[in-house]
């Protein structure tokens, strides 16, 4: 048994003593009703013995009935139904033609008025109950007769009754079967329903936004709700704290980055440019790790929002001027163009990043020109960025974006750039391509969730 | 030309106001963003350079602030955050241009050369104007292709109106423009500054219109 699955363990537990109970009530049931059905039998059977006793006939030496029985059965070979009577001192025995040449084995029969009942064997050797007594009949002559008068009847009409009730007792208790395992069932199902809603609730906090579980909880689960959120609340403490430390380090670096560079300007001034460029080709290479740090620690540790919705053409239009304001965006020229204003499911943050790291890129090596064109195809969202620069080989476009892959060490940022574009657009359910652009530049094609 | 800068690293400011004065600007400082907004919002600047991450008021409320007070001054935002949101949005308050720390003290300069250069219209970073020429990366003015020695002070009131020719201006205008706040002038501090920089280059080289001011390359009265 599979113990790993509360379900299926508290599902077996039901059926199982299910089983039992319903065997042992229809075995109880059964018991009963053959009980209930062989006294009716029983009390007709002495109803019949007292009519034969009153009829019978002391006097003769072969003992007999004074007349017929009123039952035509008795008359009947096989008919059912029979009486016997029996002089233990003689052996002599007289009997209804019903039973035709079958005798009654002979059984100790009480005295006094009671009777006994046994089963036995009748004329076609089908199964009969008896229902006898001892008598002692007054002789006027003579001292007292003992007889032994015995009536029978078949068994058959009792069984089939028996089977017949057995059957639909089978029945009966195989659809209550059914019934009692389907509110089992339902039991367990609605027993367990919080424990999906948890699950349902977890999953809002890592994938939704959620910030906690909430909602109303059986009391018995409450505990648990608790401890999960108060879990979540100190991770969440910790990774802010983590993400203030992080950007506190970035500032302090940075501060005395800048610092180092106007120490690296004073050198150069006093004439030792050699060690001025060393000291700046230094704090650039610091820079642009504390920068992808910064930026890979915010993309991770970053509060999504459940259902984003960010307006694209504004967002273009703001990036396309902020790149245009930088020495190289200003050169060239801007073609943007935002079909249907759509809405994209990503945050407004990861979205000004995206952007502008691709539009910088483009800007980077463009010759003349920079083209945005974005519109809705479906459900989602299709942004071409198209530059007319030297573009790149097969062999560089297939590796463009991954991690600490710069395509030109000549200029910096590249790689890192387009490697936190990737993953930017990987956590917001899209894609990313890149492909040799019409005018021979590089062309970035992004597919971004659409906003409903 | 005269540039704020508000910047509260006081180790930042200092390079920065010691490669803008070797650039032949003045520079005054403010360390917070209330006191930069104030300077800014009430006196004439030729750029301000504004540090994002400002205590008291941030750098993006400060910007925006003068833009909507209508202060048109070139301005160029600072900031270590590096984040493209920051930069779009400066750009979007009005900002004219950005710069990331940690930056080469060469870049800022250059930057700010060219943001004066474009607030006036002159893409070039070499502005000629018959025969005088000024390069404002070399800090140099030439006459006839020949370098003229000038003091930083005469080197401003060249570049100042070089970047406003054509255009008359008075002499507040100067004075604000030539002279950090608080200086001590004589009446005539701008007339004898006039004078000795038509001694280098010529007495037609600066126009004067009594009453209005000065200028350099106006068309004839």
């Amino acid at each position: 048994m599979n113990v790993g699955s509360l379900r299926l363990r508290l599902l077996l537990l039901a059926a199982a003593s299910l089983i039992v109970v319903l065997i042992v009530a229809g075995f109880a049931f059964a018991s009963t009703f053959a009980g209930h059905t062989q006294r009716v039998l029983e009390a007709r059977l002495l109803a019949e013995l007292n009519r034969v006793v009153a009829l019978v006939d002391a006097a003769a030496d072969q003992p007999g009935l004074r007349r017929p029985m009123p039952d035509a059965r008795y008359e009947t070979p096989a008919g059912g139904i029979y009486w016997q009577i029996r002089d233990p001192a003689t052996g002599v025995t007289s009997r209804s033609r019903s039973l035709w040449d079958v005798v009654l084995a002979p059984t100790p029969l009480p005295t006094g008025g009671d009777t006994a009942t046994v089963s036995s064997t009748g004329p076609d050797g089908q199964r009969v109950l008896v229902v006898g007594q001892s008598l002692a009949f007054e002789r006027q002559s003579t001292t007292d007769r003992q007889l032994e008068v015995m009536v029978a009847e078949d068994l058959a009409d009792v069984d089939a009754a028996n089977a017949a009730f057995q059957s639909d007792l089978v029945r009966s208790l195989a659809i209550l079967a059914l019934i009692l395992m389907a509110t089992s069932w339902a039991t367990i199902e609605l027993g367990l329903a919080p424990l999906a809603r948890i699950k349902q609730g977890i999953a809002r906090v890592r994938f939704g936004g959620a910030k906690s579980l909430s909602g109303a909880y059986p009391s018995e689960v409450m505990p648990l709700i608790n401890e999960v959120n108060e879990l979540l609340e100190t991770q969440e403490r910790s990774i802010e704290f983590s993400r203030e430390r992080a950007a506190d380090l970035a500032h302090g670096l940075k501060t005395s980055l800048t610092l180092l560079n106007g120490e690296a300007f004073e050198l150069e001034r006093a004439g030792n440019t050699a060690s001025a460029r060393r000291i700046e080709q230094l704090t650039g290479s610091m820079t642009a790790t504390v920068d992808h740090q910064l930026r890979l620690s915010r993309l991770r540790h970053r509060v999504r929002g459940d259902g984003q919705s960010t307006p694209l053409a504004e967002a273009v239009r703001k990036v396309v001027a902020a790149v245009k304001a930088t020495p190289a965006g200003r050169q060239l020229e801007w073609e943007a163009l935002v079909e249907d204003d759509p809405k994209v499911a990503v945050d407004a943050m990861d979205l000004s990043e995206l952007l502008g790291i691709v539009l910088e890129n483009a800007a980077e090596w463009a010759r003349s020109k920079v083209a945005v064109d974005a519109r809705l195809e479906g459900e989602r969202v299709r942004l071409l960025i198209m530059d007319d620069g030297p573009g790149l080989d097969d062999a560089a476009l297939a590796t463009i974006g991954e991690r600490g892959k710069r395509l030109d060490e000549q200029r910096p940022g590249t790689g890192l750039g387009l490697a936190i574009a990737r993953e930017i657009v990987s956590l917001n359910g899209g894609t990313i391509a890149f492909s040799r652009a019409g005018a021979g530049g590089l062309a970035v094609a992004i597919e971004l969730p659409f906003a409903r | 030309m005269r540039i704020l800068v508000v910047e509260d690293d006081d180790g930042i400011a200092a390079t920065i106001r010691s490669a803008l004065e070797l650039a032949g600007f003045l520079v005054e400082r403010e360390a917070n963003g209330e006191n930069g907004w104030f300077r800014g919002d009430s006196e004439a600047f030729d750029a301000i350079i504004l540090d994002l991450g400002l205590p008291v008021l941030d750098g993006l409320t400060v910007l925006k602030r003068w833009r909507k007070a209508g202060v048109a001054t070139p301005i160029m935002i600072l900031t270590a955050r590096g984040n493209w949101d920051e930069r779009v949005e400066g750009i979007d308050a009005g900002a004219d241009d950005y710069l990331a720390k940690p930056f080469r003290v060469e870049e800022l300069v250059a930057r700010t050369r060219a943001l004066l250069r474009r607030a006036a219209g002159h893409p070039s970073p070499i502005i000629e104007l018959g025969e005088i020429s000024l390069d404002t990366r070399q800090v140099r003015v030439a006459k006839s292709g020949l370098p003229v020695p000038l003091s930083p002070q005469e080197y401003r009131l060249v570049s100042y109106l070089m970047h406003h020719r054509g255009r008359v201006v008075g002499q507040p205008e100067l004075t604000e423009h030539l002279y950090l706040q608080d200086t001590e002038l004589d009446s005539n501090a701008i007339e004898v500054l006039v004078r000795r920089v038509r001694q280098k280059l010529g007495t037609d080289a600066i126009v004067t219109r009594r009453g209005f001011g000065y200028g350099m390359g106006l068309g004839p009265e």
